[in-house]
């Protein structure tokens, strides 16, 4: 049971699909949630978590080693950003309409109906605020802030370096925080002062 | 001066809170920002809320998986779902470069071929019309002259499409050699009106008496030499049956082939953009 990392990629690297969909229950949850953070969509990230496991099991034998989440990442922003672009061409489709349903999102025992319903109404004002964002950005801040990989991670699984990490890191940030001061009364008690 | 300098250092602190905060900062940019931050108001505003921002982001909850995305059965055998694909891509880019570098090819050998006929009947205009004022020179070439001679004389020049062009070659080059004396041009026209008298060879008279400078039909020897404006109709007996110069129809050809091959590399571009694989 205890197979490690390395062990299920060169099985999968061999054909050995068990092994493959280990990885997959492994990383499911944080591609599924790259997806749907930079496509603002369910719908779209599940569509998107799907082509990314399959796209990486096509290509496993072509991963040379290096961060396996980080690989995984980058297939998967980058098909989320093929889908943003494509949803582009069907105007009709809206990007956030169903992630940003407060049904969506998980309930806490501990919140209050109120405190529940703006706590859901301050994650969709930070959702609004990673959408608006340009592309290149989005991918950063998700993959940074709301994953928490590190700079070099990140930088490895968007393609860039890491001093371009920085800087579009930063501008991304400040995005968010022009967004969210416009909405200081979702803010929790102890950033409502700033 | 000083109120230059403290702006720009806070734009450049400010672009380095985020990396700052995070502890991604060299040592000479943390120096830098804590020395500013300790004078700097909105600066240190900023970085808390910096600091909220990325503690909402951090906070957003991990949304739930809605199924599983296990694969069941192998898509399609690794690495080769895409093979045929590739190869057919890879084939057609090839085919493309083929023709691309095909028609570079024949769009090099017509450029440079009419570029050595356009240097030889266009090098020195001023020189040509000076030549054609003059009083007719006596043949400094005889020999190769009195080849170019024969070509419009010969009943069946008319018929090769690049012999009128040629002659006119001719008839110009001794005039400006009369007046430029040594010979570039000259040298530049002799293999020229060999070029013209070989393809015609059966019709050419190599042994015509009259050693005239002139490419005029009529062989006289006391007609001056063309003027570059006479020198067309005067070397072609039937113009409107033949081109009258290369560039006519070479230039809209070379036009054509360059759009074609910028058809070709904007087809090659794309099939390598589609290339693109998402990982």
């Amino acid at each position: 049971m205890g197979f490690d990392e390395a062990e299920l990629v060169a099985r999968s690297q061999d054909g050995d699909l068990a092994a493959f969909n280990r990885i997959v229950e492994r990383y499911q949850g944080q591609v599924y949630n790259v997806a749907a953070r930079i496509t603002g969509n369910r719908t779209s990230a599940e569509d998107v978590a799907q082509e990314t496991f399959t796209s990486a099991y096509r290509s496993i034998r072509r991963f040379r080693g290096g961060s396996l989440r980080a690989w995984l990442a980058r297939i998967a922003s980058n098909l989320s950003i093929d889908a943003i672009r494509s949803s582009r061409r069907r105007p009709e489709e809206s990007l956030d309409e169903h992630l940003l349903n407060p049904s969506f999102q998980p309930a806490s025992d501990a919140e209050s109906p109120e405190q529940r319903a703006l706590s859901n109404e301050l994650a969709d004002e930070i959702q609004r605020a990673i959408m608006a964002a340009p592309e290149d950005q989005r991918a950063l801040l998700v993959l940074i802030d709301v994953q928490g990989m590190s700079y070099e991670e990140a930088a490895e699984a968007v393609g860039v370096s890491v001093g371009t990490v920085k800087s579009r890191l930063s501008r991304a940030r400040a995005r968010v925080r022009g967004h969210l001061r416009q909405h200081r009364e979702l803010l929790p008690g102890r950033f409502r002062h700033m | 001066m000083q109120v230059v300098w403290l702006w720009n250092r806070h734009r450049r602190c400010r672009r380095l809170l985020s990396a700052y905060l995070d502890g991604e900062a060299t040592a000479p940019e943390r120096r830098t920002v804590a020395e500013h931050l300790s004078e700097c108001g909105a600066c240190t505003s900023e970085l808390e809320e910096l600091k909220m921002a990325v503690a909402l982001l951090r906070d957003l909850p991990d949304l739930p998986v809605p199924r599983s995305f296990t694969l069941e059965r192998q898509p399609v055998p690794a690495d080769g779902g895409t093979g045929l694909l590739r190869a057919a891509r890879l084939a057609t880019a090839a085919v493309g470069s083929l023709a691309a570098a095909m028609l570079v090819g024949t769009m090099m050998v017509g450029v440079f071929i009419e570029g050595a006929d356009d240097e030889a009947a266009f090098d020195s205009p001023a020189a040509m019309v000076e030549a054609a004022a003059a009083p007719a020179p006596q043949p400094a070439q005889p020999v190769p002259t009195a080849r170019v001679m024969a070509a419009p004389a010969a009943p069946a020049a008319a018929a090769a499409p690049t012999a009128p062009a040629d002659a006119m070659q001719a008839a110009v080059a001794p005039a400006a050699a009369v007046e430029a004396s040594p010979t570039p041009v000259a040298a530049v026209a002799v293999p020229k009106a060999e070029t013209a008298t070989e393809t015609e060879e059966g019709e050419v008279d190599e042994e015509s008496p009259v050693p005239s400078p002139t490419a005029t039909p009529y062989p006289s020897p006391t007609v001056t030499p063309a003027p570059v404006r006479m020198t067309p109709q005067a070397a072609d007996p039937e113009p409107e049956d033949e081109p009258r110069s290369g560039v006519s129809w070479r230039l809209p050809a070379a036009l054509g082939g360059l759009s074609l091959l910028f058809a070709a590399a904007t087809g090659w571009l794309t099939l390598l953009i589609r290339r693109r694989s998402p990982w």
